[in-house]
Formats: C-alpha cells, structure tokens, sequence
C-alpha cells in the first residue's frame, strides 16, 4: 500500500471512527482502525463488534492498493499534530511508515484478515430518509431509551416501518415514552418492527455529517446496514420484545392546556433544585389562569414557582420526576408544547406538532418511600 | 484543652497555641465497642418470668436457637437438637419462643447503644458501636461501656458482654473473652498479642471446611496462621485470604454502618415432618416468600435476586438463585422465582427436612414512580401487597393468610404473628 493523503480529511475521518473504536482492553484487534486502498479510494473502518463504521476518504492519491489494521490511539493524535498538509502513507511488511516533509514515523500494525469488516449493503428492502429528518427523529427520543438494568428490549428504539412510508421511532424506559413519526421513502411497501440500539440509531444520524445524499437503510441477517454517498454503518439488532406502546399512549384525556416550553423548562428546572434523591418529584398545581410547580424535600427545602397558563376549569394537579420533563422540553424546539392528562395516577402526554408525543407516567406523592 | 469549639477563638483569630492534638477529631484513634446480649433468648424468657432465673433455660423448638447459661454448664449449645439437650439435662426448661417479643427487647438494647456512640451496626443480639473521637463527649471508652451496661440493665433486665478494641473483629473478640456480663478493653498495639494463641475457628472468616484445609497444614492458632503469606492465602481462599491475612495479625478494616440497606433477607425453617408433598412445600415456601418480601417493603426496598435453598431428610443441601430481569417487591413475582429454584433444585425422590428464601441485591423502592408498562395489572397487585401489609401491620401476620400457604399450615398452630414455625425464620 502506498498513498498520499490530505491531512485535514484523513485526521476528520479518523475522528469520525472514534465513536467506534472498542474502548474496552479486551480484544485488542478492535482498538485498531482498518485503512484500505482500493479503487483509487482509501477507506477506514472501525468497529466494536456492535456498530462497525467505514467511510471513504477524500483528496487521497493511490500509487498502491492495499489494507493495513494501525492502533487508532496512536495514529489520530499523531496525525492531529502533524502540521502539514499532506502525508504520504506506505506498508512495509506489517508496519506503517508515515512521511511527512521533514518527519518519518512506522507504526506497528495488526495483520487485518480476521478484522470484521462491515458488510456490503443489501440489494433489497431498502428505504430512503432524508438526514434531516432522521435527526430529528433521533433527537426527539433517543434520551429516552433505558439505561442501566433492566429490561433489555428498552436499551434499543423501535423502529416501525408502516403503511403509506411512514415511520415511527419510539422509545421509552419504565416511566416514559417518546414517539415520533415521518414519511420515509418506502418503494417496496415494506412492514416491519426493529429494535436498533441507541449508540447504532445515533451513528446512523451522524452519517449524514460527511455526504449530502439521502440515507439509505436496510436489515439483513439481524444486522442494520445504512449507508449514504460517504460512508457505510452496520449495528446489531437489539433481539427482544418491546412493550406494546400503543397501549400506552392516552388516547382522551380530560384536561388540555397549551404550555410555553421554555418558560415550562426553566420552571421545573428551578423546582428541581429543591428535590433529592429520594425525594425527585415536582408538583403541578392547576387553578384557574395558572399553574403552580412545587418541590419539597424535607432535608432541603421547598420551591414555588408560578406561572400564567391557559387554563380555565376545577384545580387539577399532577406529580412527576422532574428529569422526565426537562429532559423533553429542552429538546422540544416548537414555542407551546400541549399537556393533557386526566388524574394524578394516569399517565401523562405532552404533544408539540402533529408528529410528537411524549407520554410521561406520574410520580404518586403519597407513596414515596412505602 | 483539647478541641476549643469550632477553632477560631474570639475575635475570630486561629489561636496558634493549640496542641496539635486539637485537630485529632478529623483523624482519631479508631475505637470500637462491640454490645452483645448474654444468652439473648433465653435471658429475655428469665426477665419476663422470674421462677426462670438460675434454672437451665431452652429456647428452640427441634433444636435449641438459645439456652442460659445455667444450662451451658451442662454442655448444652445452640443448634443442639432438643433431644439430646433434654438427655444430657432433664431438667431444664425448654420454651418454643417469643419471637417478636425478642425483637422489642433488642430494640431498647440498640436504643441505649445509639445514645451512646454515634454509629451503630446493629444485628439480632449484637451491635458494634464507634467510638472513635467521642472520648471529650461521651468520656473514656471503658466508662462509656459501664454506663451503657447499667443502664441496658435497668431499661431491659439483660445482661451485656462488652469488648472495646482498635477495630471490630477485636472488639467482638475482646467481648467474647469477658462473656457473659464482661467488659474487656483491648488497648491499641496489643491486638496481634491477643489474637495469637487462640484457636483458628475464632477467627472471623474460617468455617469447617477452611478448618479442615488449615489443619492438614498443622495450623491450629491464628498466631500459626502468620506463617503463611499473603500470596499463599489468597491462592488458597481468593479475596478472603487476603483478609485472613490481616485478620490473623489483629487487624481488620470493616468499618462500622449504620445498615440502612441490608445484604439480604431470609426466612427458612425446618418442616414439622418432612416431607415431599409439592402443595406443602410450596405453602410453606409461599409464606416464607411472603414474610421475606414483607420485611423487605417494610423498609422500603425491592429486590432483583432471589435464592433458595432446600435440605433433604439426609442432610445434603442444595441452594441456588436467580437474578430477575427487573427488581420487584410483589409477592406473587417472588414467589414464582422461588418456586422455579426450588422445583430446580429438589430433583430426588426424598423427602425435604427444611427449606429457606433469600431476597438480595436491593434497591430503594420506584419511590412512587407509576409504572408506564403493565400498570394496570401491577398496580392492582401492588396496591393489595399494601393492603395486605397494612392489615397485618395492625392485626399481626395471621389476620389473613393466602390460600397456598394454608397447604402447609393445615395443621400447624398459629399466633398473632404468623405460623409456630419449628424453627422460627428471624434474619440475622
């Protein structure tokens, strides 16, 4: 192998790759970065064995075609410091010589046959999305996937492929759910339900930072395979049940009120700061014409905070984790989010847009600590 | 002068005349002061009924769980079976129990400790209590261990055996040595001296089968024990070498909790006859589960493993456990992992002689977070395991009792506080 490559969008695709690399020491072969020379192009690939990433680099000149496996915590910084523009690369019998005008660096490398590469993408079942859109999918649930124990099903987003290209993404922990939904490009009609693991679902978004087509998907042997003009990810599937999250989602609900987000956000931010580990719960208090959001912990303090809403009828109040709600309006972008909910036991939903909604399950006061 | 106050004097100068040892609140020598309760079931029996007092007192059904110390002098001990108590002294007086009435007395027992010392551990008859800093507050360790025994006396009747050491594992040793109704002080320095001549099975951490190992390598005090090296102890015994290591040096370094969070939760007990009927070993696993998992909301925990053990009529035992996929404290989910252990487990065709639930791995309860998923059917279970605990809180364990346990207790007598176990389930 022998190429020459700018310096500049070698270093950006190695930083790319960075979020893939196995950070874990124990198996060494993945803490390695893949660079193949072929077809006058040079690609780098990473993987941890759960999402593996390859993507195409620019402006890089091929005298030689070839693959090399060079450990990615030395060669990123290293090309990060180089303070020229371009480098020339070559492999001398397992080792990679790095040349620069006035340096030369060899660095040992791996015999890269038994790297896991990422996999062609498959011919068929493929959808289209715009990146933009996906992002915004993405962001609007992916914080509130499971984390740490529990369910394992929970740990991914479920993906719903239906009827007249639409999409859905849904995720949700033991006490919120976030869904959303889009139009994708669906020439094939395909039906069906995926479970995507969050770091494979937020790599797939970021595909759309280097190249400006659409991204185009496809699972295969329970694999995700996405790819656009730039570069190609595959992630493993989350195998497992996701809870019915229809049946979560109120369908009526007797209370309605439109909320400013922002000021809604700083609110229970404030209230927040009143509350403890054992005692995470803010308290919303409508009367006519306002809400009141109250915190108390007993070793703390206790918050008040009032403000103006449209809201006319019998006090209603409901409790909730505060995290849940602030988590949701700092991504919620829309001036108003609408809440509706019916008692202080029933799940609560907050919708901004036509293709937004979040159900939130409420804390019960009085139980705290039984 | 020892500590003046919060250290600025007035004017709010630092005075630079303090001793040094001014500062020794942030660093003290640490002290710990181990409270155990003399013949703790058999000396409440003698308190509440004084014809009792200096006769041999057993308490235990099947095998004795306490006796006095009259009745020690008879070579009688826990865990004898009642049969060859009664044998080698006909007269004593054998008494199945008062549990919860033990509880109350250990209580006030750990009430005294806590005015006392400022962190307290406290078990079943026992309770290690941290001294360190507190001598210009609460004076010596030794007057404070006088004054906690006389009034232990005078609130209770019961009699205490106290040992004050650098760390707990002396301090429990030291109490030992005194018993019963000793005070032992230990000082700092000695403690390597004191542990050396005693026999390997006091020291914390050997059971039978680690005394078998340790003899066959002619091992027979702690003070033997030193011989062997660190590495070789920890190839022998894992991380617990390690500690047996420091241990047989007098040295330990457990510090002393307040438990606000415990390991586990147990509850076994022996079957009146053995048996291997399936309905009577799940009722009584049933209850089992149910008194564990009470004891566990009680304190406001859930739990996500669950572990259960089985002995057969010849002895041999069998435990295992499993981890459940997400941290429940309902009963009938306990009780379906329990029961999937057990049915694992007992594989012969023999009868079962005693069986036992451990509840592990907590976390503090959803602190009142609505469950999004299958609320509907859980909440209704969770809101009759309140009920349930609720009426029993009020009218003792026995105002109701499901109908699965009820296999098992068909012909067993119950009281206020649940089913006369042959041997009583109590979490130590």
């Amino acid at each position: 192998m022998k190429l020459v490559a700018d310096r500049a969008a070698l270093y950006h695709g190695l930083q790319r790759l960075g979020a893939v690399v196995d950070s874990s020491t124990q198996q060494p072969l993945y803490q390695h970065v893949k660079m193949e020379a072929k077809d006058n192009e040079l690609r780098l690939s990473a993987t941890d064995l759960e999402v593996g990433l390859t993507l195409a680099v620019r402006d890089v000149e091929i005298e030689s075609e070839g693959t090399i496996l060079v450990p990615y915590e030395r060669i990123t910084p290293l090309i990060g410091a180089t303070p020229d523009s371009s480098i020339s690369m070559s492999e001398e019998d397992g080792k990679v010589g790095i040349k620069t005008e006035n340096s030369y660096f060899r660095i040992l490398g791996e015999d890269p046959t038994d790297f896991v590469s990422v996999p062609q993408f498959p011919a068929e079942g493929v959808v289209e999305i715009d990146p933009d859109v996906l992002k915004y999918m993405v962001r609007r649930t992916a914080f509130a996937t499971a984390a740490g124990k529990g369910r394992y099903a929970l740990h991914g987003i479920l993906c719903v492929l239906g009827k007249e290209n639409a999409i859905e993404l849904v995720a949700a922990d033991g006490a919120r759910l976030a869904h959303v939904q889009k139009k994708v490009s669906n020439p094939e009609g395909l039906e069906q339900e995926i479970i995507i693991p969050r770091e494979g679902l937020e790599q797939m978004a970021r595909l759309a930072d280097a190249g400006s087509e659409a991204i185009r998907f496809a699972t295969s042997e329970r694999r995700l395979v996405a790819e656009n003009d730039a570069a190609r990810m595959v992630c493993q599937l989350v195998e497992g049940q996701f809870p019915n999250y229809r049946e979560v989602i109120p369908t009526t609900s007797e209370i309605s009120v439109q909320l400013p987000t922002k000021e809604l956000l700083n609110a229970v931010r404030r209230a927040g700061y009143m509350t403890t580990k054992e005692t995470h719960v803010v308290d919303f208090e409508f009367t006519d014409g306002s809400l009141t959001i109250t915190a108390e912990a007993p070793d703390v303090g206790r918050a008040e905070v009032h403000m103006p809403v449209d809201y006319k009828g019998e006090g209603a109040g409901i409790a909730f984790n505060p995290e849940n709600i602030e988590e949701m309006l700092a991504i919620v972008e829309r001036e108003m989010v609408k809440m509706k909910f019916t008692d202080r036991r029933s799940p609560c939903v907050f919708k901004s847009g036509l293709d937004y909604t979040y159900v939130v399950s409420p804390v019960l006061r009085d139980e705290i600590g039984v | 002068m020892k500590f003046n106050g919060n250290g600025s004097g007035p004017g709010g100068s630092f005075p630079l005349y303090l001793h040094p040892s001014a500062f020794y609140l942030s660093s003290p020598d640490p002290c710990i002061m181990h409270v155990d309760i003399d013949a703790f079931f058999a000396s409440v029996e003698q308190v509440r009924n004084p014809r009792l007092r200096g006769r041999p007192v057993i308490v235990g059904s099947g095998v004795i769980a306490s006796c006095s110390y009259e009745a020690r002098e008879y070579g009688l001990r826990a865990g004898m079976p009642l049969a060859r108590a009664r044998r080698l002294c006909p007269q004593a007086v054998i008494l199945e129990g008062h549990y919860p009435t033990y509880r109350c007395f250990a209580k006030r027992v750990f009430e005294s400790c806590r005015r006392h010392a400022p962190r307290v551990e406290a078990y079943l008859d026992e309770a290690y209590c941290d001294l360190s800093g507190t001598a210009d507050l609460y004076g010596t360790p030794r007057r404070v261990a006088e004054r906690l025994k006389a009034e232990i006396k005078e609130r209770t009747g019961l009699s205490v055996s106290v040992g004050i050491g650098t760390n707990r594992m002396i301090a429990k040793m030291a109490g030992a040595a005194g018993k019963p109704d000793g005070l032992v002080m230990l000082e700092q320095g000695r403690e390597a001296e004191f542990v050396e001549d005693l026999p390997i099975e006091k020291l914390p951490g050997v059971g039978r089968v680690r005394i078998e190992a340790l003899r066959r390598l002619s091992i027979a005090t702690i003070g033997d024990l030193r011989v062997l090296s660190r590495r070789s102890l920890e190839a022998m015994f894992g991380a617990d070498g390690r500690a047996l290591y420091e241990r047989c040096r007098g040295r330990d370094g457990r510090a002393i909790k307040e438990r606000e969070i415990p390991q586990s939760i147990g509850r076994e007990t022996t079957f009146h006859r053995d048996t291997s009927e399936t309905a009577k070993i799940e009722g009584m696993l049933y209850y089992l589960t149910e008194r564990a998992a009470r004891a566990m909301r009680t304190i406001g925990l859930e739990c996500r493993s669950v572990a259960a053990h089985i002995e057969y009529t010849d002895s041999r035992r069998r435990r295992s456990s499993r981890t459940l996929p997400v941290p429940t404290r309902l009963d009938s989910e306990l009780f379906k992992a329990a029961c999937g252990i057990v049915k694992r487990l007992h594989t012969r065709r023999a009868s079962l002689h005693r069986i036992g639930v451990r509840l592990c791995n907590f976390s503090p309860g959803r602190s009142g977070q609505v469950p999004l998923f299958g609320g509907g059917e859980r909440q209704k279970r969770e809101s009759l395991c309140r009920c349930l605990d609720g009426l029993r809180r009020k009218y003792g364990h026995s105002v109701i009792i499901c109908g699965k346990s009820l296999d098992a207790g068909e012909n067993l007598r119950k009281d206020r506080y649940g089913f006369i176990l042959r041997t009583p389930c109590l979490t130590k």
